[in-house]
């Protein structure tokens, strides 16, 4: 049986009235010989993964690179985006292939959605808590 | 006294006139963050603060993106093969 990850959740404005704690994973993002840890926002109303663009130039990627065009939504509309496939290692699991919607804006916070980031985990939010659990889904695409 | 508008800009800076043209040759993701970047500023002010929740906040999350969606699945089964 796999143990389950859990984090706590992280207030991003402490002190302040509009202070609101957020399910903010850290995991480790990776491209070729290139690593970074970052933290994405556990998002599962969110169709797809979202790459902020400085993160992408971190990792080394090439924006021209990426052929594919992702046509995005909301306040992204406007916003060219390419489809690009990273490594993603979450705690002690083991890595898995996160395909993301590379924005070209930093505005955005690095999201994980439906495609493909909930296709591969399974997530478990105690929001009364503060805390949500993470480990891979057994029966999900192959790791 | 309202003190809520700016009606000049300082002659040390910038004016508006000079501005605007440049503001028009940006790109239109750009024009739209200079729209966000003001809406914030001037939302900062407490006489606007009723306008807040019209302008400011900012939704990232890809609600219904159904074909972002498709076309990185296809993405990534071009990716497996």
């Amino acid at each position: 049986m796999i143990t389950a990850a859990e984090y706590g959740y992280t207030e991003t404005d402490p002190g302040s009235q509009l202070s609101i704690r957020k399910p903010l994973l850290p995991f480790e993002l990776i491209l070729g010989d290139s690593s970074i840890s970052v933290v994405g926002l556990l998002d599962s109303g969110s169709t797809v993964n979202v790459l902020p663009y400085r993160i992408g130039i971190q990792l080394g990627a090439n924006w021209s690179a990426q052929r594919i065009s992702i046509p995005l939504a909301g306040n992204l509309a406007a916003v060219e985006a390419r489809a690009i496939a990273l490594q993603a290692k979450v705690g002690n699991f083991p890595p898995v292939k996160l395909a993301f919607a590379w924005a070209q804006t930093d505005a955005a916070p690095l999201l994980l959605g439906q495609i493909n980031f909930f296709h591969y985990f399974d997530v478990c939010f105690i929001g009364a808590d503060s805390k949500f659990q993470v480990r891979p889904h057994v029966h999900g695409l192959p790791l | 006294m309202n003190m809520c508008r700016a009606t000049h800009v300082e002659s040390n800076h910038m004016t508006l006139a000079e501005l605007l043209p440049k503001i028009r040759s940006l790109s239109r993701s750009e024009r739209i963050e200079v729209a966000r970047f003001l809406a914030e500023e001037l939302a900062k002010d407490k006489c606007l603060a009723e306008i807040d929740s019209a302008y400011v906040h900012t939704i990232w999350s890809q609600y219904d993106a159904t074909e972002a969606a498709v076309i990185l699945q296809r993405f990534l089964a071009e990716q497996s093969t």
